[in-house]
């Protein structure tokens, strides 16, 4: 039984952390449509777990980067596709 | 997902259309087991707050598609429980097509890019005393140094 349980624990431990999230987010504005994301909201940084086009795996990827009031100039429409992935 | 960017791009003409998939998870740190079979940039909402889905979706936070306009506004979202049907793309491409061509104010050249090359226009045309309307950054009719300061500070 107890070899059972180390042999779970350091299979748990082993696996790589891979994306770990930084944001401490307590208070959250909600959005609805019509309405402009603040500032502070578009630049909350999240971790890129896959890359894929413009981002390679562990870039860092807020909203504020497809704004192009804010990034330089380079304006973006994003579409934010909400899936479960476990 | 991918498909659609590819289908917005080549069939639509829709370049400047970015689809982000952002995952769950409800543990602390992730693997590459959550990352599988993503074809799309993924970034992760992280459990318990998934500050990223109740931004968004905080009463129905699965098969959201929410859809941001160039400076942040959310102009549209939809469900996609019966995944990325006709309905849905129609929809999303009605959208897409009342806001894309907001993206031009202050693009003087075209090239969806804002940068020096558009400054330089932008002085010209209030030299020649031509009047653009992607120039008038401030809508106010004409073209004088407040555009030319609004369109610098977006460069810079």
């Amino acid at each position: 039984m107890l070899s059972i349980f180390i042999l779970l624990f350091s299979s748990l431990i082993s696996q790589t952390p891979y994306c770990p999230i930084e944001n401490s987010i307590n208070e959250r504005s909600i959005y609805n449509v019509g309405d402009t994301l603040s500032v502070e909201d578009q630049n909350i940084i999240f971790p890129v777990c896959n890359g894929s086009g413009d981002y390679e795996t562990g870039d860092s990827f807020s909203f504020s980067d497809l704004n192009g009031d804010i990034n330089g100039g380079e304006y973006k429409i994003t579409l934010i596709s909400m899936n479960a992935t476990w | 997902m991918s498909d659609f960017q590819y289908e917005l791009k080549d069939n639509h003409g829709y370049e400047n259309v970015v689809i982000i998939a952002v995952g769950k998870s409800n543990i602390d740190n992730f693997n590459d087991n959550f990352t599988a079979n993503s074809d799309l940039p993924l970034v992760m909402d992280e459990a318990f707050d998934f500050p990223i889905r109740e931004q968004f979706a905080p009463y129905s936070d699965h098969k959201e598609l929410a859809i941001l306009g160039h400076d942040g506004e959310l102009i549209g979202n939809i469900q996609l429980n019966s995944g990325l049907n006709t309905a849905a793309k129609n929809y999303i491409l009605e959208i897409i097509e009342q806001n894309y061509d907001q993206s031009l104010l202050g693009d003087i050249n075209g090239d969806s890019i804002i940068n020096i090359n558009d400054l330089i226009i932008i002085v010209d045309f209030i030299l020649s005393e031509i009047y653009d309307e992607n120039a008038d950054m401030n809508f106010d009719g004409g073209l004088n140094i407040q555009d030319i300061t609004i369109l610098l500070n977006i460069i810079l």
